[in-house]
C-alpha cells in the first residue's frame, strides 16, 4: 500500500491542477480513505455472504435497506475527512497561503471539489457490486433514489467549501458551527430516508418528492459552486455576477424542465427567485472604481453586469433562513389537520401542495419587502437589514390583520395584504410581482448614491 | 517596489483596529513595523497582502493599488502569516512543490526554484518529513522557503521570529540579512526589537491603529533626541560596590542602582558618553556589557508608545 502511494505521489504531471494534487498527496497519506476502503470491502463480503447463508424466503428489503445505509454513509468519510482537514487548517489560518499564491478561485474550488469527488467515487465504485448484489432488482425507483442521495451529496459539499474556504480569520465558530451541526442533522435525516423507503414496499408518494427534492438539491449545488467562486474573489470586483446570472440561468432551466417532468414549476420558481432577488437587495451596491473599471461598454450588457453586480453574502444568510424556514413548513405539517408535527409521508406530501400557495406569496412579499429596505439601506448605508427587515414586514403585515379583523376578503386592506396573492388569480400575479422587483433593482442600480442622500435626506454631517 | 499605505482603516464591529494609517516604505528598504499587542499590524499586513478589504484607504506597490488588485498584487508580494504552516498528512516537499505549482512554475525551473529555496533556509535535511512532525523553527524556515519559490520583489513577514530559539532566530536573522542584500523591500512586524535593531533601516510604530512614529531610525531618533544620554552598564558583581567608583570617575552625574548588578548612568552629552566610558574601562571595573537604552530601537519605541493595549 504505501509503496503504491509513493508511485501515486511522484507521478502527478506538472499540467495538473496543483491544488488537486496537493490534497490527493493528503488523502493518500492519510488514513481515511485507505480505512473506510478495506472496511467497505470487508463488510461488503460479510452483508453478501449472509445473504447467501439465508433462506430465499428470508431475504428481505430490510436487510439491502441496511447495506443501502452504511453504504451511503461510508461514501462520506472520505469527504468528512477533508472537510475536517480544511475546517481546522482554517481555524489556524493555514489556508491563507493557499489565497496569497495567484491561484485562481476556480482552481482552489475545483481542486478542492474534485479531491473530495474522486475519493468518494473510489469507494462508490467499491461497494457497487456488493449493492447491486443485495438490492437485486435494479428498477427505476432504486435508481432514482441513489440520484436524490447524490445530489444531497454534491449539495452538501458545495455547502460545506462555502463553509471552509473563506479566508477571513476569526470568523470560524461563529458561522460555521450551526451550519455543520445542521448539515450533520439533514444527513441522518436523509440517511432514514433510505431506511423508510426501502421497508414500504408500496413506495407512495416517495417518487414524485424525491423528483423534486433532486432537482431543488443538484441546482442548489449548482448555486453554491458559484457562490463559493464569489467569495474567493476580492470584494472590489464584480463578484457577485456570476453567482446570479446561473441562479436566473437555473430557474429558466427548471421552468423548462417541469413542462417534461413532473414538476412543480411554481414552487422552483418561487424558492429561485425569492433566493436570487433577496440576495440582490441585501448586498451592498455601491460601485468600486473597479468595478466601475471593469464594466462592459455595450450599454445593454453594462445593465445586465450592473444588476448582477457586487456585494456581500448577507442575502445568501437570509435568503437560505426563509426558505428553510418555508421548507420545513411545508414538510412538516399535515394536511388534513394542518397541524405540526404529524409527519406521515402520504400526509406530508399533499402538505406541500397545500401550503404551497401562501408560501409563494410570503415570498414575493419577502422580495418587496426586501426591495424596500434596499431603498432605506440606500438612504443611510449603516442601518441593519435584519432589523429593517423586521420592522417593515411588521409594518406590511398590518393591511392582513386589519383585513382578517374587518372579516373578509374584500376590499382595500385585502389588496394590500399577502392574503390577496395566496388566495386570489396567482397565474398572473406570480411573474408580474417578479418582473416589478426586478425592474425595482435595476433602477435602484442605476441611481447614484449621492442622489438618493440629497433627495430622501439632507442631512449634515454625512 | 515602494510601498505606500495611505489613510487605512478597518473597524471590526465597534473597535476601531486602523485609524487612517499611513506610511511608506521606500524601495530595497527593510523597514520594522511594531507595536504593542492588538495595535493592528497582523491586520495591516493582511490588508497590504490582499487577503482582507479596508474599510477605505489604499495599499499602492509603486502604483498598482493592492486594494482594488489584490490578484495582481500578489505576483509581487510574499506574505507571511503569523501563524505557522501546519497542514495534516503533507511532507515538507509535497508542500513546496504544491507552491511551486501554483506560482506557475513546472519542470526544471520548478526545480532550481525549490532547490534555491531550500538552500537560503537550510531545509535539505527535512523534506521528506510531515509538516505537522516539524517544530516551530523548522516550520517557520518551511515558511520562509514558501514565500520565496516566486522571488517576490516585496516580503510582508508577520511577527517571523516569534516563538524561535536564540540559535533558530539567529538562523533567520541571517537568511533574511541575505534576502535584505537582494535589493528587496521588506516590511518585518516583531516584538523582539533586538532582533530587528541591526537589520531594518527604518520602523513604522503603531499603537492602538495609529502611527506613531514612521521613518529611518536615525531620522526618528534625532527628531526626539533630548541631547541626554544614558548608558547602561552590567557588572559580573553586585553592582552598588562600583557605584561609588563610578560617580568618582564621572564627577556631578547622576548614577543610579538599575537592578542588583546594573548601573545606570546619565550623561549630558555624545562627548562626555565617550570620555566617561574610556575612563571607566581604563579603571579596569569589571563591567560585562554594556548598552544604550535611550538609544537602540527598543528606546525609541518605548518613547514612541504608551504602552496600553487595546
Ligand atoms: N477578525 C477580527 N474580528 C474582530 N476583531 C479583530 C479581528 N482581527 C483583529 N481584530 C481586532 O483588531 C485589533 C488589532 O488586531 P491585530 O491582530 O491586527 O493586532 P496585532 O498588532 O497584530 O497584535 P499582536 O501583536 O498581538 O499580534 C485588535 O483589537 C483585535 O481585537
Ligand atoms: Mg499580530
Amino acid at each position: 500500500m504505501k509503496n503504491f502511494a509513493e508511485i501515486l505521489n511522484k507521478s502527478f504531471p506538472d499540467g495538473m491542477n496543483p491544488v488537486l494534487v496537493k490534497e490527493f498527496r493528503q488523502t493518500l497519506n492519510g488514513r481515511t480513505l485507505a480505512g473506510s476502503f478495506i472496511g467497505l470491502v470487508l463488510i461488503s463480503i460479510l452483508f453478501c455472504f449472509l445473504d447467501l447463508q439465508i433462506s430465499p424466503v428470508g431475504r428481505g428489503t430490510g436487510f439491502s435497506a441496511l447495506y443501502c445505509f452504511i453504504y451511503w454513509f461510508m461514501l462520506i468519510l472520505p469527504a468528512a475527512g477533508c472537510f475536517s482537514r480544511w475546517y481546522v487548517e482554517r481555524g489556524q489560518d493555514c489556508l491563507t497561503p493557499e489565497y496569497t499564491t495567484t491561484l485562481s478561485p476556480f482552481t482552489i474550488l475545483n481542486g478542492k471539489l474534485f479531491s473530495v469527488l474522486i475519493s468518494s467515487l473510489i469507494l462508490f465504485l467499491t461497494g457497487l457490486p456488493a449493492f447491486l448484489f443485495l438490492c437485486g432488482r435494479w428498477d427505476y425507483s432504486v435508481l432514482l433514489l441513489f440520484l436524490l442521495a447524490f445530489a444531497f451529496f454534491l449539495a452538501t459539499v458545495m455547502l460545506l467549501c462555502l463553509l471552509c474556504l473563506s479566508p477571513e480569520r476569526r470568523k470560524v465558530s461563529t458561522g460555521s458551527l450551526p451550519g455543520l451541526t445542521l448539515l450533520g442533522l439533514l444527513f441522518w435525516f436523509v440517511g432514514f430516508q433510505f431506511l423508510g423507503f426501502f421497508c414500504n414496499p408500496a413506495r407512495e408518494g416517495a417518487f414524485d418528492m424525491a423528483i423534486q427534492a433532486d432537482v431543488l438539491l443538484f441546482s442548489f449545488a449548482v448555486q453554491c459552486y458559484f457562490w463559493c467562486y464569489a467569495r474567493l474573489l476580492p470584494e472590489q470586483a464584480n463578484r457577485m455576477v456570476l453567482p446570479r446570472i446561473s441562479g436566473l440561468i437555473l430557474c429558466l432551466l427548471l421552468v423548462a424542465l417541469s413542462g417534461v417532468c413532473r414538476l412543480d414549476s411554481g414552487l422552483v420558481l418561487c424558492c429561485y427567485g425569492t433566493v436570487n432577488v433577496l440576495i440582490a437587495s441585501f448586498e451592498r451596491l455601491e460601485q468600486t472604481k473597479r468595478s466601475c473599471a471593469e464594466l462592459p461598454g455595450n450599454p445593454f450588457l453594462r445593465q445586465i453586469v450592473l444588476f448582477f453586480s457586487s456585494g456581500a453574502c448577507r442575502g445568501l444568510f437570509y435568503g437560505i433562513v426563509f426558505l428553510a424556514a418555508g421548507i420545513l413548513l411545508l414538510f412538516f405539517t399535515d394536511a388534513s389537520t394542518g397541524k405540526w408535527g404529524d409527519i406521515s409521508w402520504n400526509g406530508r406530501f399533499a402538505a406541500c401542495l397545500d401550503w404551497y400557495n401562501p408560501y409563494v406569496a410570503f415570498c414575493l412579499y419577502l422580495v418587496f419587502y426586501a426591495e424596500l429596505l434596499l431603498v432605506l439601506r440606500r438612504w443611510n448605508p449603516r442601518w441593519k437589514p435584519l432589523v429593517l427587515l423586521l420592522i417593515i414586514c411588521g409594518f406590511l403585515s398590518l393591511p392582513s390583520m386589519l383585513c382578517l379583523f374587518a372579516g373578509g376578503g374584500e376590499g382595500i386592506f385585502f389588496l394590500f395584504s399577502p392574503l390577496s396573492i395566496a388566495f386570489g388569480e396567482k397565474s398572473l400575479a406570480i411573474p408580474a410581482l417578479l418582473c416589478a422587483a426586478v425592474l425595482l433593482v435595476i433602477v435602484i442600480q442605476n441611481v447614484s448614491v449621492a442622489f438618493f442622500r440629497k433627495v430622501f435626506a439632507p442631512r449634515k454631517g454625512e | 517596489m515602494r510601498i505606500r499605505v495611505e489613510d487605512l482603516t478597518k473597524r471590526f464591529g465597534s473597535n476601531v483596529a486602523l485609524d487612517k494609517v499611513t506610511f511608506e516604505v521606500p524601495s530595497g528598504s527593510v523597514y520594522g513595523f511594531v507595536g504593542p499587542n492588538g495595535a493592528g499590524k497582523t491586520t495591516a499586513i493582511r490588508i497590504m497582502a490582499g487577503l482582507e478589504g479596508p474599510d477605505s484607504g489604499t495599499v499602492l506597490y509603486d502604483d498598482l493599488s493592492a486594494v482594488e488588485y489584490p490578484e495582481k498584487a500578489r505576483r509581487f508580494v510574499g506574505f507571511m502569516p503569523d501563524t505557522l504552516a501546519d497542514s495534516k498528512d503533507i511532507r515538507v516537499w509535497e508542500y513546496l512543490d504544491f507552491f511551486a505549482r501554483a506560482c506557475g512554475l513546472a519542470g526544471k525551473e520548478k526545480e532550481k526554484a525549490l532547490i534555491r529555496a531550500g538552500e537560503l533556509t537550510n531545509l535539505d535535511n527535512l523534506s521528506g518529513r510531515f509538516l505537522c512532525e516539524l517544530s516551530k523553527g523548522m516550520k517557520q524556515q518551511v515558511s520562509l522557503a514558501r514565500i520565496l519559490l516566486h522571488e517576490p520583489s516585496v516580503l510582508l513577514l508577520d511577527e517571523p521570529a516569534a516563538g524561535l530559539d536564540p540559535r533558530a532566530r539567529a538562523e533567520l536573522r541571517e537568511s533574511l540579512r541575505s534576502l535584505a542584500a537582494d535589493g528587496r523591500t521588506m516590511l518585518i512586524s516583531s516584538h523582539i526589537l533586538a532582533e530587528l535593531e541591526d537589520l531594518v533601516d527604518g520602523v513604522v510604530i503603531i499603537e492602538k491603529g495609529k502611527i506613531s512614529a514612521c521613518g529611518e531610525l536615525s531620522e526618528i531618533r534625532n527628531r526626539s533626541a533630548s541631547g541626554e544620554c544614558r548608558a547602561l552598564l552590567t557588572f559580573s558583581s553586585d553592582a552598588a560596590s562600583f557605584a561609588g567608583k563610578v560617580e568618582a570617575l564621572c564627577p556631578g552625574k547622576s548614577v543610579k542602582v538599575h537592578s542588583p548588578r546594573q548601573l545606570l548612568l546619565i550623561l549630558d552629552s555624545e562627548e562626555e558618553y565617550f570620555s566617561a566610558m574610556a575612563k571607566i574601562f581604563q579603571a579596569g571595573l569589571p563591567v560585562t556589557a554594556l548598552s544604550r537604552p535611550d538609544c537602540g530601537l527598543e528606546g525609541v519605541f518605548m518613547e514612541k508608545t504608551k504602552g496600553e493595549v487595546q
